[in-house]
């Protein structure tokens, strides 16, 4: 009996063993992936504000007006060329 | 073997002996040493060993996106580095130094002497913030002492467009300026914190553990609209450039809600490139700048006159002949304008009706109200240096000063504030907070003064928007306009300026119902034309057309559609 408890305890000393070893390991796993993640997300959150940079040099609704006037030839209508719906 | 072992003698078995036990002594001392280091006391050496290679460091916080009330960013934060390094350690790889000073565009003497100068100490920034591309090349150059270090940097998409309202940060990431400084606390994450196992270089072998994960900050929704500021910003400027003006600034508020819509300044700067700037230029005019309203303050007089019970609009005042003399003081008018009733007062802009009104009224009705609308007071924006204006205690008005703050003069306020004035107004006598965020409900306003009055003076306004008013190039055609005209003689420590001006236009829209409020400044128009009709009239008419169309708010002046109108399917 009193081999039985210590046979038993060895093994769970021993498995416990195994399972720290194996919990590091995970550890270390994941920490590598959050860190490949932020950097990642490092770069695209760079990429965002450049693009969102560009846009804002793009769409300025400066430009849009002028380009619809000048290459689309719009205009904006005066009063006697809009027509007005009422509810 | 036959050979038999030489004998050995017992000096020698004796000395034999002695070395054999040294180095047993020795041996169990090593043996002794290395059990007492590794088990009894083995904390001992993985102390000394992370003390060495383990670091703490800061994890630097994203801060939170500024964006304009439908989500457009204002102000973004994106991540970059920053080159640091040890001195001693760059200098003893030096034959690389010449290749790091060009790409740092620095004189390779330069930056010798300078990391001479700074031998001992182990932290020294070569540059901050560098873009991507740079950072890259200095990794690749793999120079021992020289270290990368991530760190964030604000940019600004609309630049001198909003620069004045959102202001801007400092190489630290804090708030300097603007909204930026006002929400510094809201903006500004909190740092986390890592431990790296670092080689001798300092470069990061390993990611240890995380402390705290670094906080990052709430983004702010600004009240403004980006297209209505980017129109109200362009039409500003070239107004300010026609007119060869010193500056100008421009408010425009949610006539309901007291939400700024836009908020533009001249002259501007460029916040994401601020070398070279002059830092008076980075006031925002329209908050920190304190002038005196002049003719637009008539509205509140007469508003005055009929809270008192003793004018109708269809008073009648006498102004002929153009002119009156208080206490030896004149106050003209621009001719004479005969008898006017207090519509026309306000349409012809006469100081002199306006002042006869005063002085009939006496000081305290008047400063009721223009107490109770705020002046002398910040509206509460929380604007960084937001100034109060002046309203002095009517106790102490003499009968000139009560005269003249019936058209202005004496009293002092700025741009946003006579925008909320102007707003109390248009929503039918309720004054709305200011608010320069986006605001999920209505908040509560106070009433400064009865509906009926608000409504009436509101028609009057539409009257100086006509044929025959001092705002006729306010009009939007499809809109009735209402509003005021103001051209003000700057006050200087001499006293007032005979040819500097301030022309002004203060309205709202549609007047049946106004949604929105416009407040334009010029300062000091060196052109032909200084008076407000002529000079701020003309920008409000545009920024306001523009802003309707954007807002998508129906015109409310049918007859100006002559029948031009169909009945939309019921839904």
């Amino acid at each position: 009996m009193k081999y039985l408890v210590t046979a038993f305890l060895a093994a769970a000393v021993f498995f416990s063993a195994l399972q720290v070893i194996l919990a590091q390991h995970q550890a270390r796993r994941v920490f590598a992936r959050i860190q490949t993640l932020e950097t990642r997300r490092d770069r695209l959150n760079e990429e965002w504000g450049r693009l969102q940079l560009e846009l804002s040099t793009w769409a300025t609704a400066d430009r849009i007006e002028r380009l619809a006037e000048t290459r689309l030839h719009m205009v904006s209508p005066d009063i006697n060329s809009i027509v007005l719906l009422q509810k | 073997m036959s050979a038999t072992r030489p004998r050995i003698p017992t000096a020698v078995a004796g000395r034999r002996w002695l070395l054999v036990s040294v180095f047993v002594l020795a041996a169990g001392l090593l043996l002794w040493r290395a059990f007492y280091l590794l088990i009894l006391n083995q904390d001992f050496l993985r102390d000394h060993g992370d003390a060495r290679a383990l670091r703490t460091v800061t994890i630097p916080a994203h801060r939170g996106m500024i964006t304009d009330r439908n989500n457009q960013p204002l102000a973004i934060s994106t991540p970059v580095s920053s080159i640091w390094v040890t001195p001693r350690e760059v200098l003893r790889d030096g034959d690389k130094l010449p290749k790091l000073a060009a790409l740092l565009g620095m004189d390779p003497g330069d930056l010798q002497k300078l990391l001479e100068e700074r031998l001992d100490r182990e932290f020294l920034y070569l540059k901050r913030q560098v873009p991507p591309h740079l950072a890259e090349a200095v990794r690749k150059l793999d120079m021992s002492g020289v270290n990368l270090k991530r760190e964030y940097k604000r940019y600004y998409p609309a630049g001198e467009v909003t620069s004045h309202l959102v202001g801007f940060t400092n190489v630290d990431d804090s708030g300097q300026e603007g909204v930026e400084l006002a929400y510094n606390d809201w903006l500004k994450g909190t740092p986390g914190e890592k431990r790296v196992l670092k080689d001798r270089l300092g470069r990061t072998v390993r990611n240890v553990e995380s402390i705290s994960p670094p906080k990052p900050g709430r983004d702010l929704h600004l009240s403004i609209d980006r297209r209505v500021q980017y129109l109200a910003y362009r039409e500003l400027k070239a107004a300010v450039q026609r007119n060869g003006a010193r500056g100008g600034s421009l408010v425009m508020l949610n006539a309901k809600t007291g939400e700024v819509m836009a908020m533009a300044v001249q002259p501007s700067y460029n916040p994401n490139n601020r070398s070279g700037l002059k830092s008076a230029n980075y006031r925002n005019r329209a908050v920190t700048d304190v002038f005196e309203p002049g003719s637009t303050m008539k509205p509140f007089t007469i508003a005055a006159a009929l809270m008192s019970g003793r004018y109708s609009p269809a008073s009648l005042v006498k102004t002929a002949p153009g002119y009156v003399k208080v206490m030896g003081h004149m106050i003209r008018d621009d001719g004479d304008n005969g008898t006017l009733d207090l519509a026309g007062i306000i349409k012809k802009s006469s100081n002199v009706g306006a002042a006869k009104i005063a002085l009939s009224l006496g000081p305290r009705p008047l400063w009721e109200l223009y107490s109770r609308l705020g002046f002398g007071l910040p509206t509460g924006s929380g604007f960084p240096g937001e100034a109060g204006g002046v309203l002095d205690n009517y106790q102490d008005w003499s009968e000139v000063q009560l005269a003249t703050i019936a058209f202005g003069y004496g009293i002092s306020t700025t741009a946003l504030h006579l925008a909320q004035a102007y707003a109390a107004i248009a929503d039918d006598g309720v004054m709305p907070p200011v608010s320069l965020t986006r605001l999920d409900k209505q908040p509560q306003g106070t009433r400064v003064m009865p509906a009926a009055v608000a409504r009436e003076v509101r028609t009057m306004l539409e009257g100086v928007v006509s044929r025959g008013g001092t705002g006729l190039r306010a009009d939007v055609p499809g809109y009735h306009i209402a509003g005021k005209t103001g051209t003000v003689h700057k006050s200087t420590p001499t006293g007032y300026a005979p040819n500097r001006y301030q022309s002004l236009f203060a309205g709202m829209a549609p007047a049946s119902n106004p949604a929105l409020v416009l407040v334009v400044v010029i300062d000091e128009p060196r052109g032909d034309d200084y008076y407000g009709g002529l000079v701020a009239a003309p920008v409000f008419a545009r920024v306001m057309r523009g802003a309707l169309r954007i807002l998508n708010i129906p015109p409310d002046d049918l007859p100006a559609f002559k029948g031009r109108t169909l009945m939309a399917a019921n839904e």
